[in-house]
């Protein structure tokens, strides 16, 4: 059974990294949010807190709000990255309903569960390993523009990837599952790829936008992804921000930029982020397997004709 | 008798409103070649995907080796082996890779699995395609890759649903010696749909499927005998002519004459009555084209 989940694994992801356009794709959303914001929106957020600070009088602190901003953009790439590239990678579930493979699948003695729990552990393992080297591209960035993590904060970074990534692909891998046509597949990627820069906040803050589109963010469980990001790859920033500024235009900062959410009222830290995207991992992936003990049962009606 | 590896009894199987299978029953020896004859939408591919738990069923038996799919389906499939009408293994992988996932469905890895690749790699001559993308290969090689899969569990009983479709005359050709070839070697049950007349001709026993109804099953030969003519050709000088000098009933045939007989008896008395219109003939049995016309109404598919 063991080598069974391992081979199929094995082959799920072999079949996506071996197909560079996948990979293209699944990175491009990053790829965007670090491309708008090399051309102008890195400009326009330096420039606007700049002037901010100019009006209160403070002046010297460029090198510090270049690093913030940067390390608020590096956040929507990571955020973005876990959640694309797994859900590129759950295009080989819908490659292989289409060319018969899932009828190869019924027709060998496998275990209904598997083929399931083997797409869940690819995606999640294209995830892992996609996203990883995103985060360590960051980090090369992060170490150019002004390095202020701490080595706790480094671990932090590569816990909530892998949270992250649990979560996106449990999500993913249950909607894939309802999905029935490449052309389905295609439209969500579409939607999803389009529509998460700004859910998360990659594109602009949170805070920018109208408080019901604020709350309707906080139904997703990308957004407490790029919010735990967020505490942890711009703390450090922020930190050195406060020491050439003022403390309360930091903590306002951190509210602008949505390193606290407001959840109808109640004030969302950091911790409580983590604890949302663990149970929504622990949630989805519970939903793939209620789902894999019930269609064997609906199948196994089907075969007896009732 | 033989034993039998297969019996579907009163399958049904319908579409909603579409009644795809309707009422089929039949059997299948064990160690036979059996072809399962119909045009495309007949119910075969329906049949067989009902066999190996791809689709439910409306109503019916079936036991494979005297299991009830009904109940026994997981002990069932290990002694099944599929080739698919349209091949399901991965064009980025290699053969290799590709056989090797395969292989762990049924539990069989390492060494076990190193000495089983051996042995189809020499049945299917896959030694030089073995480390190539499945994607890259022609298709006759894809098709090789293909019953190797089907034959990774050492099936009792090998289904091949439409094996040789939208390949070129002479790979179908060469991929149907390869089926041929197998089931003498390993003395397998061997269940084939198809809707080319010469490879059913080829079967120990053809059923022929209908609207998804059995409109006849014997083997080649006796259906032949039952549904189709048989034609004596005469060849010669004015033979024509001399055949309507005798009232004959006769029909004009390239470069001579074609006459029906019955029986392989009225040919023979025929000749020996005749002698001196018989100096050049040919005598041809009818062939499942006919068998197929006659049976129902439509006319056969494609041809090697």
């Amino acid at each position: 059974m063991g080598q069974m989940l391992f081979q199929m694994i094995r082959r799920n992801l072999k079949i996506f990294l071996k197909d560079k356009a996948n990979i293209f794709f699944a990175l491009l959303s990053p790829l965007i949010v670090l491309g708008l914001y090399v051309i102008f929106i890195g400009r326009m957020q330096t420039d606007g807190l700049l002037q901010a600070l100019s009006e209160m009088g403070i002046s010297g602190a460029e090198k510090e709000v270049r690093s913030f901003c940067d390390s608020w953009m590096l956040t929507g790439v990571m955020a973005c990255a876990c959640i694309t590239v797994p859900l590129c990678a759950c295009g080989v579930m819908i490659q292989d309903k289409m060319r018969g493979i899932t009828a190869d699948l019924l027709a060998s003695p496998v275990p209904y569960w598997l083929p399931r729990a083997a797409y869940f552990c690819a995606v999640a393992a294209a995830g892992i390993v996609l996203s990883g080297i995103v985060l360590c591209i960051c980090f090369i960035w992060l170490a150019f523009s002004g390095w202020a993590l701490t080595v706790g904060e480094v671990f932090g970074c590569i816990g909530t990837m892998i949270l992250s990534v649990l979560s996106s692909s449990g999500l993913l891998v249950l909607l894939t599952g309802f999905l029935k046509t490449e052309g389905a597949f295609t439209g969500v990627n579409i939607v999803f790829g389009t529509v998460v820069g700004f859910l998360i906040g990659a594109y602009m803050p949170i805070g920018s936008f109208p408080k019901g589109v604020q709350y309707v963010t906080l139904f997703f469980p990308g957004t407490y992804s790029a919010g735990l990001f967020r505490n942890l790859m711009m703390r450090g920033t922020a930190d050195l921000l406060a020491e050439k500024t003022t403390a309360q235009f930091v903590e306002g900062l951190e509210k602008q930029f949505s390193m606290t959410f407001d959840f109808f009222g109640y004030e969302v830290h950091a911790s409580a982020m983590a604890i949302v995207l663990a149970v929504t991992a622990l949630v989805f992936i519970a939903c793939n397997l209620v789902i894999t003990f019930i269609r064997p049962r609906k199948k196994a009606l089907l075969l007896n004709g009732k | 008798m033989k034993e039998s590896i297969l019996t579907v009894e009163n399958l049904y199987k319908s579409y909603g409103k579409v009644a795809a299978v309707q009422g089929v029953s039949f059997s299948v020896e064990k160690g036979s070649l059996f072809s399962f004859l119909g045009v495309n939408g007949a119910g075969k591919s329906t049949t067989i995907n009902i066999i190996c738990s791809i689709l439910g069923k409306d109503s019916g038996k079936i036991y494979v080796d005297g299991l009830d799919l009904d109940t026994q389906s997981e002990k069932i499939k290990p002694l099944i082996g599929v080739v698919f009408q349209n091949s399901v293994l991965d064009n980025l992988l290699t053969v290799k890779d590709n056989l090797t996932i395969r292989a762990s469905f049924y539990g069989i890895n390492g060494k076990a699995w190193q000495k089983r690749l051996g042995e189809l790699s020499e049945l299917l001559d896959l030694k030089e395609i073995l480390n190539r993308p499945f994607g890259r290969l022609s298709g006759g090689q894809r098709r090789r890759a293909d019953i190797a899969r089907g034959l990774i569990n050492s099936p009792r009983l090998l289904i091949l649903d439409e094996p040789t479709t939208g390949l070129d005359p002479q790979t179908r050709l060469s991929v149907w010696n390869t089926v041929k070839d197998l089931q003498q070697k390993t003395e397998m049950t061997v269940f084939l749909t198809t809707h080319y007349m010469e490879e059913a001709d080829s079967s120990d026993r053809v059923v022929i499927i209908d609207g998804g109804k059995i409109a006849a099953e014997d083997t080649p030969v006796n259906l032949k005998n039952k549904y189709s003519k048989n034609y004596l050709y005469l060849y010669g000088e004015n033979i024509c002519e001399r055949l309507k000098d005798i009232r004959l009933p006769f029909e004009n045939a390239k470069g001579g004459a074609r006459i029906v007989m019955q029986t392989a008896e009225e040919t023979k008395k025929f000749l020996k009555e005749h002698s001196e219109l018989c100096t050049d003939f040919e005598y041809m049995k009818g062939n499942m084209d006919d068998v197929f016309l006659s049976v129902t109404g439509k006319k056969a598919e494609g041809g090697i």
